[in-house]
């Protein structure tokens, strides 16, 4: 009979975390969103923000995102990934994985900033410290384009392929929850919709944006014109 | 003499052998069609063909600061005529062109000054020689879909070999030309995937105009020499014009590495002594860069 009594003593620690984990899951809500476009297509790359009415809600702010740094590589000419959503304060890295030299630059609002020719890692990460897009260049091949989404709340997320994203740990309460897409036709407030967060359960909800045309500068070659 | 086909052949198979090894960053195949070859006046000169050229383009680019760039490119290209194969030919060109921003960002202007020589190598060997060009070109982008260009250029060309005189005291040396031009010229994103082009170019300078024997363009002409090319009994004049090109095309983009376009070319010539003529273009272009 010993060994039941001393499986139970060995057991009690996890049980506790788990009871722990269970406590505080159960205080925590899950949006899940679905997001696509005018023709009912799946969207990827939208970004959905909840924004708590209650500031106290964000006491239960999902666990940080660790110590990896969070990065937009440059890969054959291109930034990796297209968008990137962030919260404001967070530092992102700019590694250049190509063997010539890229110059990123920004002039919006949000973060102007200038990472002069450079290959492999920039000297330092670049802080984003006001909300707002921020629209990436790089000097040298003018098609590179990415956006940096600064949000000003701890929950976001970003569509997948699938048009689905996915926030988690959402304390209990009301939000304010946006879709932000770098095509989004219309401001990014006309999306907004209230949603109740149980502490309990799933909440479900879908946006059918309108999309402007993706016009991006010409990568590709055409006759007459010097390529890069 | 190796055969031009043989050559237009090593180029199109050239970037199968090498475009995994990073030597050969763009490939383009063209089929044109044009109305005019022999940039002729009267009905009875007027003679059309199609064309099947094959480029194949690498070089090396040093970006100098983060606004000035230096790039040295070469290409090589052959031309196969499916009529008239004594025009067939390879080209071999490098290219060093100096560009610079002033700016920051995709709508800061640009200024590019380019040099060229080419080496041209005829089936007809009085055509063959070298051709050296220089230009600036100013550049500027208004939106993702809207650019404009504007340049200046020059262009020389001399043959190895000057064609048999016709007469005493008359230059035979037909294809040693100079020119120099003014072009216009836009892109414009009509959808995502659509690219329209359109340019139009003022050219002063050596035209060579090739017809059976005409006295007025004789009168007209600064050199005439035989040009069995186009049939027995043909010359090839030399004439001082005022020559405007128009071009418009439509590409079809794919993806961010390949294009098709079409495109039509207008050349419109008026030499001195009243002589003028008119050609039309059509060409069917593919290009991949690697």
């Amino acid at each position: 009979m010993q060994a039941p009594t001393s499986a139970s003593t060995l057991r009690l620690p996890a049980l506790m975390s788990a009871c722990l984990l269970a406590a505080f899951t159960a205080s925590a809500g899950e949006l899940r969103a679905l997001v696509r476009d005018a023709d009912g297509k799946p969207l990827a790359d939208a970004v959905i923000v909840a924004v708590a009415d209650a500031p106290g809600q964000r006491a239960g702010r999902p666990a940080a995102p660790g110590t990896d740094t969070i990065i937009i590589d440059q890969v054959n000419k291109e930034f990796i990934p297209y968008v990137l959503p962030v919260e404001v304060g967070t530092s992102v890295s700019f590694p250049n994985r190509d063997n010539i030299r890229h110059h990123v630059y920004s002039f919006s609002d949000a973060k102007r900033f200038e990472l002069p020719l450079y290959i492999g890692d920039p000297a330092a990460p670049v802080l984003f410290d006001k909300p707002g897009t921020v629209i990436l260049g790089c000097n040298i091949h003018d098609w590179m384009i990415a956006y940096v989404y600064v949000a000003n709340s701890p929950y976001y997320a970003k569509t997948d392929a699938s048009g689905t994203a996915t926030l988690t740990r959402l304390p209990s309460g009301h939000y304010r929850v946006r879709v932000w897409h770098p095509r989004l036709a219309g401001g990014e407030d006309e999306t907004t919709e209230s949603l109740d967060v149980t502490d309990e359960g799933v909440v479900e909800a879908s946006w059918q944006i309108s999309l402007t045309p993706d016009f991006r500068i010409p990568r590709a070659p055409v006759p007459g014109q010097a390529g890069y | 003499m190796i055969r031009i086909r043989t050559l237009l052949l090593a180029v199109w198979g050239m970037p199968y052998l090498s475009a995994h090894a990073g030597l050969v960053d763009q490939l383009g195949v063209e089929l044109r069609l044009d109305d005019n070859l022999a940039r002729a006046e009267l009905d009875r000169d007027i003679t059309s063909d199609s064309t099947l050229v094959v480029s194949a383009d690498t070089g090396a680019g040093y970006q100098v600061s983060g606004s000035d760039r230096l790039k040295l490119s070469f290409e090589l290209s052959a031309s196969a005529f499916r009529r008239y194969d004594g025009l067939d030919h390879v080209a071999a060109r490098v290219t060093l062109t100096h560009r610079h921003k002033f700016g920051l960002g995709a709508y800061a202007p640009a200024l590019a000054l380019a040099v060229s020589a080419s080496r041209l190598i005829y089936r007809d060997s009085a055509r063959t020689g070298w051709q050296y060009e220089a230009g600036a070109t100013l550049h500027k982008r208004f939106s993702p879909r809207l650019d404009l260009q504007a340049g200046y250029g020059f262009q020389l060309r001399r043959s190895d070999e000057a064609g048999d005189r016709v007469l005493p005291r008359i230059a035979a040396d037909v294809f040693d030309t100079s020119s120099r031009h003014l072009r216009l010229g836009l892109n414009a994103m009509l959808t995502p995937r659509y690219l329209l082009g359109a340019s139009y170019a003022i050219h002063k300078g050596d035209i060579v105009s090739t017809t059976l024997r005409n006295l007025p363009i004789f009168l007209a002409s600064d050199a005439i020499a035989p040009d069995e090319v186009f049939g027995p009994d043909r010359f090839a004049y030399t004439l001082t014009a005022m020559t405007r090109d128009l071009q418009l095309s439509l590409s079809r983009l794919i993806g961010g590495d390949a294009s098709m376009t079409l495109g039509y070319q207008l050349i419109d010539s008026n030499a001195e002594g009243g002589i003028a003529y008119r050609s039309n273009l059509l060409r069917a272009t593919y290009l991949q860069r690697f």
